[in-house]
């Protein structure tokens, strides 16, 4: 049975998205210091307009329904999904008014790019990009990379209640780490600050090393600090991780994208001095299989594109690119065209496979997930040893996810349900670059790239790509960072709306 | 003796040949063409035009590396300090960088870098000197800002009070 929103729900729904909205008005206020220390005058009024109309859109919104209405999961699952639409729209104004995109429609494929962490950009001129454009870009994977509403939780909008968790779990996020979602939120910010941290310190380390000014090194080491632990892919300059030359900028940045695709409720884990548990999980044990798996064919991909004279040049690209896809991170150190040009054949196809598999579920990563692989692994192995055994005999199959466990037919179904939608979506992805006139291992790439918030790109996405494509890829990007439910509980309220109007007239 | 006259008659003739001149000349290109996979260029001698943007690095062994912009590509460039030292302006918010005129090696994986697409510099001209660039200041902006806020003050305020009114 479907259940029509009442209006009431609508206006719950609309009243906690424009919460959102306001916390996001309160995050541009940190690009527009940045641009007045940086004397960025004009860049400075981009945020005053930015913060002032975010503030406006989430008041009119806040004030459908009043402070502490209630909110049931199925209108959890609409806020949490009109968020990230609300969060590109409203994050857009400030970019399309630096004259660096070619249409507000630019401006807000960006946005949803970064608050999606995919990292697949349609900004132009990017080396003349100012400083508080550029913070604002790699904010935006750092709040949508912790979730847009896990940060507004972790302030707790007065939301303390079940709703909270409704929220949380809308975001794909699958599990909680501590009893409290207000406390999950936290911890999560606090392994974020941690992490972010560390990552800005030694890169501003390197940066310092490779002579450039204090102020530069501090922005360049936060801006891909964020893109990397928030598995982003944004650079502040057009050569993305390529610029540097560094073989140190690369160490740390794989590091901190390895760490961003990590389980934060492995974090805890490890946080809490429980080691083990990474040899046990079964995410974790899936990502090392299918990393050595692709790590030994991408091997053999670049060995035979004679590119490369040495095995240490082979690694390092290698190694690179492969964590950057598995990660859904997107950095690189190669052009677009590289891909499709020297890196054909295996290489391209490893690639492909690492950016559609994707990273541990409840983490900044995106695509199916080592969880439902390692589900739907054990699951297969579950049923062929139920096939082949008497029929008397009772068959388990067990694994390891922060406690032990056993695979059941829901779980395994479920697992493969959210398979099937990421395939899909790829397919249909790559069917409409196809029939935009992109080749078809280019249009697969893009696709998979944009529905898994990868960000590698062969060159498809650029300011002349043609508008259908935009919007489809934003919806890709959308709709794999949602990881579907989400999108459906907004697709189903419409139909069932509309059903019911049909019945009524 | 024979011998002799033969190779001699042959050297002159090779003389005489016109050289192949534009085989020795670097090859003109721009940014986009050098980082097209499969360009042909591959260990070949280039020459292209671009802005110089953001800053000298440390490349090592009394190298830099300058990140060159053309034609929309940005390529990293390797030279001896002292060839960059010629160029006074960087491209970036405030500036447009110096153009220069780049000649060099192209290497598609280049062994020395780990791989990377670079070009190994064995000449740099500055064309043109950078400029600061012009960012005019749009008051009305401040205005719509102002606005907007002082709308959303305005309404928040009314939305509260109007919710602490006893029913």
């Amino acid at each position: 049975m479907w259940v029509t929103p009442e209006k009431q729900n609508i206006r719950a729904i609309l009243h906690y998205t424009g919460m959102l909205v306001l916390a996001l008005a309160a995050t541009m206020v940190i690009p527009l210091v940045v641009a007045l220390v940086s004397q960025e005058w004009d860049p400075a009024l981009d945020y005053v307009v930015g913060v002032g109309v975010t503030a406006l859109v989430g008041v009119l919104l806040v004030r459908m329904a009043p402070r502490g209405t209630p909110i049931n999961r199925r209108d959890g699952l609409l806020v949490t999904a009109l968020a990230w639409l609300a969060a590109s729209l409203v994050g857009a104004i400030p970019l399309v008014l630096s004259g660096h995109f070619g249409s507000y429609l630019d401006a807000c494929f960006e946005a949803m790019s970064g608050f999606t962490t995919s990292g697949l950009v349609l900004v132009q001129d990017l080396d003349h990009l100012s400083n508080a454009h550029n913070v604002w870009r790699h904010l935006t994977h750092l709040i949508g990379g912790q979730g847009i509403v896990v940060a507004a939780l972790s302030v707790a909008l007065g939301m303390r209640g079940g709703g909270a968790m409704s929220l949380y779990l809308a975001e794909g996020r699958d599990e909680r780490i501590m009893p409290n979602v207000v406390h999950t939120a936290r911890f999560i910010w606090v392994v974020t600050a941690a992490y972010v941290g560390l990552g800005v310190v030694l890169l501003t380390i390197v940066d310092l090393s490779l002579g450039m000014g204090l102020g530069r090194s501090l922005l360049h080491a936060f801006c891909n600090t964020t893109a990397c632990w928030d598995t982003g892919g944004f650079g502040p300059q057009s050569q993305n991780s390529l610029y540097y030359h560094s073989a140190w900028f690369e160490t740390i940045t794989v590091m901190l994208m390895l760490a961003g695709t990590m389980n934060f409720n492995l974090h805890a884990h490890i946080w809490r001095g429980e080691r083990v548990e990474l040899l046990r999980n079964i995410e974790a044990r899936t990502v090392t299989i299918n990393t050595f798996i692709l790590s030994v064919l991408m091997g053999l991909g670049l060995a035979g594109t004679t590119l490369y004279a040495s095995s240490g040049e082979i690694i390092r690209k290698g190694i690179y690119h492969l964590i950057s896809a598995s990660s859904g991170t997107g950095q690189q150190t190669l052009y677009a065209s590289q891909w499709t040009g020297g890196y054909g054949g295996l290489a391209l196809v490893v690639i492909i496979l690492a950016m559609a598999f994707g990273g541990m579920a409840s983490s900044t990563a995106g695509g199916i997930k080592a969880f439902r692989i390692g589900v739907i692994a054990k699951g297969l192995l579950w049923r062929t040893r139920a096939a082949i055994a008497p029929q008397s005999a009772v068959i388990t199959e067990t694994y390891h996810h922060f406690s032990k466990q056993t695979i059941n037919y829901e779980l395994f179904s479920n697992a493969l349900l959210v398979a099937v939608l990421y395939v899909f979506t790829y397919a249909a992805g790559a069917v409409a670059g196809i029939v935009y006139g992109y080749p078809p291992a280019e249009a697969l790439f893009e696709s998979i790239s944009a529905a898994a918030n990868v960000g590698l790109s062969t060159g498809i996405t650029a300011p002349g790509m043609p508008t259908g494509l935009k919007l489809i890829y934003m919806f890709e990007m959308w709709a794999g960072r949602l990881e579907f439910l989400a999108l459906f509980a907004i697709i189903a309220s419409i139909v069932a709306a509309l059903v019911e109007r049909r019945s009524h007239s | 003796m024979k011998v002799i006259v033969r190779i001699a008659l042959v050297a002159l003739f090779l003389c005489a040949v016109p050289a192949p001149a534009l085989a020795f000349a670097p090859v003109e290109s721009t940014g986009a063409e050098l980082v097209t996979a499969g360009s042909g260029l591959d260990g070949v001698e280039v020459t292209f035009e671009g802005e110089v943007i953001s800053e000298a690095l440390a490349g090592g062994q009394g190298h830099v590396w300058l990140n060159v912009l053309s034609g929309g590509v940005a390529i990293g460039v390797w030279m001896p300090e002292q060839m960059a030292e010629r160029v006074e302006t960087f491209g970036m918010w405030s500036h447009d960088g110096d153009i220069v005129r780049i000649t060099g090696v192209l290497n598609e994986a280049c062994d020395t870098h780990g791989g990377d697409l670079d070009v190994h510099a064995t000449g740099l001209e500055v064309i043109t000197s950078g400029t600061p660039r012009e960012h005019q200041v749009k008051y009305w902006k401040l205005a719509v800002g102002l606005v907007a806020l002082a709308a959303a003050y305005v309404i928040i305020r009314q939305a509260w009070r109007r919710e602490e009114r006893p029913s």
